[in-house]
């Protein structure tokens, strides 16, 4: 054993499972809690309890939520005409904080990743397609991967049938970077998005 | 380039070793297992964030220690200075900085340091297996231009995705092209892409090699390299193959081999099985060359690509020569002398033993020597 104390390599262990967290940020997340007293400790373990209890999917976007239909598909201000689909919650959040997009998402929890055994069942495609009626456009805003673009491939090849305008977003230059300073992948991948002005 | 400073910790039997390099050429000479080749795998790491030998990056690593880093300082021809860190630590991601910023991925930093190897193991480039050629070609077109190393990698990851649901509908029984299809266009995509590359890039390596060759073998014979990629005729490939054209041909050697595709569970067709061919006299290299020959064609093809990278980086690339005087004659090793000095490239050299390649120095060359033991590189005069 590593450790004195067998809580604290339970909770090294927790620690270290999450993503992106290594053996060393693990023991020292471990210590930190050990430093501090009780009231913090309850108030931590709490709020993991009620995350697993009060979040759920939106029965409608399958973004989480605490309330069904979450605050974005309940909203009377959004366009629901224009759906855009996205591959992580954490996706909406990004273009929600541009405050420049007023429809609605899309969240597919994945994108397919044959080696990581997920096909098209185990995305939320079958759900996006049911509620296609009455969209007039279906913005695709998937990652620049390969398996974003195959997956954007997967769901043009079910959508176009149902005749509704199909857009993905552009891939480029990031704004505030100046042109020199990207890599050649990126100018390239730019000048082959080029649009007619 | 040249590397003004090298500091290696735990990389093989070098648990902190720092070297301060002012020549253009450096000798380390040692018995084996003294630790000089690790020097020339800890550039090859700055460089390409990996050792030039097959090995894993874990297996790199000083035993019973848990991460290896190396840090490189250079100056660029323009005397620019560069530097560039690589650290790895046991089961996680590789963190790689540089001048140009931090965490930053192994195909941003490719080629910003150019480095040619030779290396006893290069052998197989001329008579080994076309896997040894095409990671010789990977190896050049990844330093030279990004856009390949974005190709290449998104081209392996459709290819074992798609293996991957190609093998699962074996197994199943249960084939849906609506799964797959999406995959066998992006492979195809990205397929085209890379062998657009492979195919412009033979073009104009080709006749460098074929020049190369005159100069080292004394033009008794001609050399000649061409790109034989998987599923292409010759007559179809042309010089200026678009990747338009390289697509319909894909598209036409899929249609033929869906159904094997489907027996075999795997993807029969692309440029993970291209291959290179090598000829002298417009023989087979691979056949036919003598072991004399196939010496002076891998010289010369380590030459051209010298020149090539030179050419398209504009910068010259740092020479690796890993215990390869013990198989050159003198002819030959005169030859490797003379493209050092006449390009100045910053050449880092190991041998067992030192007595030999002094004697091919001459006194207006600017080199120092350096004797490995146990793992420590010291500087001594000779």
């Amino acid at each position: 054993m590593l450790y004195t104390s067998e809580s604290m390599e339970k909770t090294v262990d927790m620690f270290a499972s999450l993503p992106t967290i290594g053996r060393k940020t693990a023991q020292r997340l471990t210590f930190f809690l050990l430093r501090q007293d009780e009231s913090y400790i309850d108030k931590f373990s709490e709020s993991l309890q009620e995350l697993k209890s009060n979040v759920k999917f939106c029965s409608n976007c399958y973004n989480y939520t605490e309330t069904d239909p979450c605050p974005i598909c309940a909203s009377k201000k959004r366009n629901t005409s224009i759906i855009c689909v996205v591959e992580e919650p954490n996706d909406v959040n990004a273009i929600e904080k541009t405050g420049e997009y007023f429809s609605q998402y899309h969240v597919l929890h994945g994108s397919l990743n044959p080696l990581d055994g997920i096909g098209p069942g185990d995305l939320k495609i079958a759900e996006l397609i049911q509620r296609l009626d009455g969209v007039e456009e279906i913005i695709l805003a998937l990652n620049p991967s390969v398996e974003g673009e195959v997956t954007m491939q997967y769901l043009v090849k079910m959508i176009r049938p149902l005749d509704i305008k199909i857009t993905r977003i552009a891939r480029g230059l990031p704004i505030g970077s100046d042109l020199e300073f990207a890599d050649e992948a990126t100018i390239s991948r730019a000048i082959e998005g080029r649009i007619e002005i | 380039m040249k590397i003004s400073e090298l500091i290696i910790n735990n990389i093989r039997n070098h648990s902190h070793t720092e070297l301060s390099v002012d020549s253009g050429l450096n000798i380390i000479y040692g018995l084996n297992g003294t630790g000089k080749t690790s020097v020339l795998e800890s550039i090859a790491i700055a460089a390409f964030t990996k050792s030039f030998l097959p090995v894993s990056d874990a297996s790199v690593i000083n035993y019973e220690k848990e991460f290896y880093s190396v840090v490189v300082k250079a100056v660029s021809d323009l005397g620019i200075p560069y530097w560039v860190k690589v650290l790895y630590n046991k089961g996680l991601k590789k963190e790689i900085s540089t001048t140009a910023g931090d965490k930053l991925l192994p195909k941003a930093i490719i080629g910003d340091m150019p480095v040619v190897i030779l290396s006893p193991d290069y052998k197989s480039i001329t008579f080994g297996k076309p896997e040894d050629r095409r990671q010789f070609v990977d190896r050049i077109l990844s330093q030279a231009s990004k856009l390949y190393i974005d190709d290449l990698i998104k081209y392996r990851k459709v290819l074992k995705q798609r293996n991957k649901l190609l093998k699962e509908a074996k197994l199943s029984g249960r084939y849906d092209f609506k799964d797959i299809d999406p995959w066998t266009n992006l492979l195809i995509d990205k397929g085209a892409s890379v062998v657009e590359r492979r195919a412009s890039f033979i073009k104009e390596f080709a006749p460098k090699f074929r020049d190369e060759y005159e100069i080292v073998a004394g033009g008794k014979e001609v050399a000649d390299i061409n790109y034989v990629p998987d599923g292409i005729e010759e007559e179809n490939l042309t010089d200026n193959i678009s990747k338009d054209e390289i697509i319909e041909i894909f598209r036409k050697n899929y249609q033929e081999l869906k159904d094997k595709e489907i027996r075999r569970g795997s993807t029969l067709f692309g440029p993970q099985k291209d291959d290179y061919k090598i000829s002298l006299d417009k023989g087979a290299a691979k056949e036919n060359a003598s072991q004399g020959q196939h010496k002076s064609l891998l010289i010369s093809i380590k030459f051209a690509e010298f020149k090539f990278l030179k050419e398209k980086r504009n910068e010259t690339p740092i020479i690796l020569l890993d215990d390869v005087f013990a198989e050159l004659d003198r002819e030959r090793t005169a030859k490797v002398f003379e493209l050092i000095r006449n390009n100045a490239a910053q050449t880092f050299i190991t041998v067992t033993e030192p007595e030999g390649l002094k004697k091919v120095l001459d006194s207006t060359d600017d080199y120092s020597f350096f004797s490995a033991d146990a793992g420590t590189i010291e500087a001594v005069e000779l």
